[in-house]
């Protein structure tokens, strides 16, 4: 038998002291999960990466809401999330979160548990898409890149399945994009985080699904209608003539019906354009 | 004209998929730089390349660190040969069940599978895209996948969420320098590779894995080696940017 490096030998205790400890853990949370089901408390939908009220996040946030939830409006700007959580009404709070911080995350999670809700839906909306060539890339872009769309969906998912499987129940979405199926000339950046994060979503879903826990991942395949590409570049949505990008109320729609379906009939993917893309 | 070069980072044992590449490129009259972290795994290499009649330079580094691949390619340019071939063969396979997963050990494949094959693939691509445009191939960059890169199972969502990340960055490399002569390729290696790392699994793991995929169950690496140099032998006509691998009773 050959030599082997600490890094190599430690895997399998590694592995099966953790498998130990997630059993273990499992019999907690099946005692936890009756004492919550008899507390019979509200239900509350989070919003991970809102913006405007005009962009896909503020029109899940208002879905949920007219749903019959309440709903937590979490994004990086205060300005924003307050007007659009006063755009919805008093069904909503807003609760400002920074993906880039797991902490900052996890404050989100404990204020909602906090104020008494149970966890029915999570949606994962985070992700800047911006073209660069691939000797442009710095290392520290690729990192932030990395952090930013795919480590905040591990954080965000780890705190919602925690809260989920003591429940027993609950709906984790996560926006996708064209670049999580498909790596484009010059998309080097934006296309190995969603990638990443599409893994992520497929793995939780096989998971968590016999869980009782429903994880889809919604690949938005062209331009979005928001207040993001008006701002940045004026004039594109006309460009794209009528109904040629997609309508935030829309998609938040097909959230919606995701988070209603029957159990026996689960999407875990689904893709989602205008009817006049090329793609 | 000098000898060509091959850069191969993440050599391990002899009985890897990285150690063989590196082996059969030395065959093949390249140039090898083999790296890795163990010292001693590459001094052995080099004494087979050796005896095989051919050349070789160990570097010992972690593939995760911008200084370590800085310095293998100063070590490259001083010998003044071009890596024509190079090869990003690292990551590491660790179940765990998600809510047992800590971000640090996202963050550990992140670096090892996307972070590092970033770093290698700039670096190389400086030197091969600096040979002059009338050279049809100007270099090839292959990466190991697996078969996570395509799908996401159970306990795999650290490893999954990597390994897709650096196929779509590669798919993108792909995209972005086949017209510039460059040929990029992933080499998804769908299947358990009957090496050191694994026959080496503590627990009995090792032993089990094996012995229940039979006769060439299990991928032979100096066997996924020909297929990585095979790649980078097609004409530019019919370049292959994807490749999968099993062995021929591998369920899939």
């Amino acid at each position: 038998m050959t030599k082997h490096t600490d890094h190599d030998s430690g895997l399998a205790k590694q592995f099966f002291g953790r498998l130990v400890r997630h059993r273990l853990n499992a019999r907690q949370r099946s005692r936890k999960q009756r004492e919550l089901q008899a507390l019979n408390r509200p239900r509350a939908a989070l919003i991970v990466g809102v913006g405007s009220p005009n962009g896909i996040g503020g029109a899940i946030a208002r879905r949920a809401a007219e749903g019959g939830l309440h709903v937590y409006v979490a994004g990086r700007t205060a300005d924003k999330i307050n007007a659009t959580a006063a755009d919805i009404g008093s069904r909503a709070t807003a609760i400002v979160v920074d993906a880039r911080n797991t902490v900052s995350i996890q404050r989100a999670f404990r204020q909602i548990a906090a104020d008494g809700y149970e966890l029915d839906l999570v949606v994962h909306n985070v992700g800047t898409n911006r073209p660069k060539s691939f000797m442009d890339i710095t290392p520290e872009k690729l990192e932030s890149a990395w952090q930013q769309d795919t480590a905040s969906g591990f954080e965000v998912a780890r705190q919602a399945l925690a809260a989920m499987t003591e429940q027993g129940h609950g709906t984790l979405l996560f926006t996708g994009a064209s670049a999580s199926l498909r790596g484009k000339s010059g998309f080097a950046l934006f296309a190995q985080a969603k990638a990443g994060l599409r893994m992520l979503a497929q793995s939780l879903a096989r998971e968590f699904g016999p869980q009782c826990i429903h994880v889809a991942h919604v690949v938005i395949d062209g331009v979005v209608d928001g207040d993001r590409v008006r701002d940045i570049v004026p004039g594109y949505v006309e460009g794209q003539g009528e109904d040629g990008a997609l309508s935030p109320a829309a998609i938040a729609e097909t959230y919606w019906q995701l988070h209603k379906q029957h159990r026996s009939v689960w999407t875990h993917e689904l893709d989602l354009r205008p009817f006049k893309e090329n793609w | 004209m000098a000898k060509a070069a091959a850069v191969i980072v993440g050599v391990g044992d002899r009985q890897g998929i990285g150690a063989a590449v590196a082996c059969l490129a030395a065959q093949l009259d390249l140039h090898v730089f083999i790296a890795g972290r163990t010292e001693a795994k590459l001094e052995s290499l080099m004494v087979e390349i050796a005896q095989h009649g051919g050349t070789a330079t160990a570097v010992v580094l972690d593939s995760t660190s911008a200084a370590d691949i800085e310095r293998l390619f100063a070590t490259v340019d001083k010998t003044g040969l071009v890596p024509s071939l190079v090869v990003y063969n690292t990551g590491r396979n660790i179940p765990a069940p998600f809510l047992e997963s800590q971000p640090a050990d996202e963050y550990g494949h992140w670096r090892r599978c996307v972070y590092g094959a970033f770093l290698v693939s700039q670096q190389a691509l400086r030197r091969q895209l600096a040979q002059p445009k009338s050279i049809e191939h100007r270099g090839t960059i292959l990466f190991t996948g697996a078969s996570a890169s395509l799908r996401g199972k159970p306990m795999f969502a650290g490893f999954s969420a990597a390994k897709a990340a650096l196929r779509a960055m590669a798919q993108s490399m792909a995209r972005e320098f086949g017209p510039q002569g460059i040929h990029v390729g992933h080499v998804v290696i769908d299947g358990v590779v009957n090496g050191a790392i694994v026959r080496g699994l503590g627990g009995g793991m090792g032993k089990f894995l094996l012995s229940g995929k039979g006769t060439d169950g299990a991928l032979i690496p100096d066997e996924v080696a020909k297929q990585f140099l095979t790649l980078h032998q097609q004409p530019r006509s019919a370049w292959t940017h994807e490749l999968d691998l099993r062995p021929c009773k591998e369920a899939f």
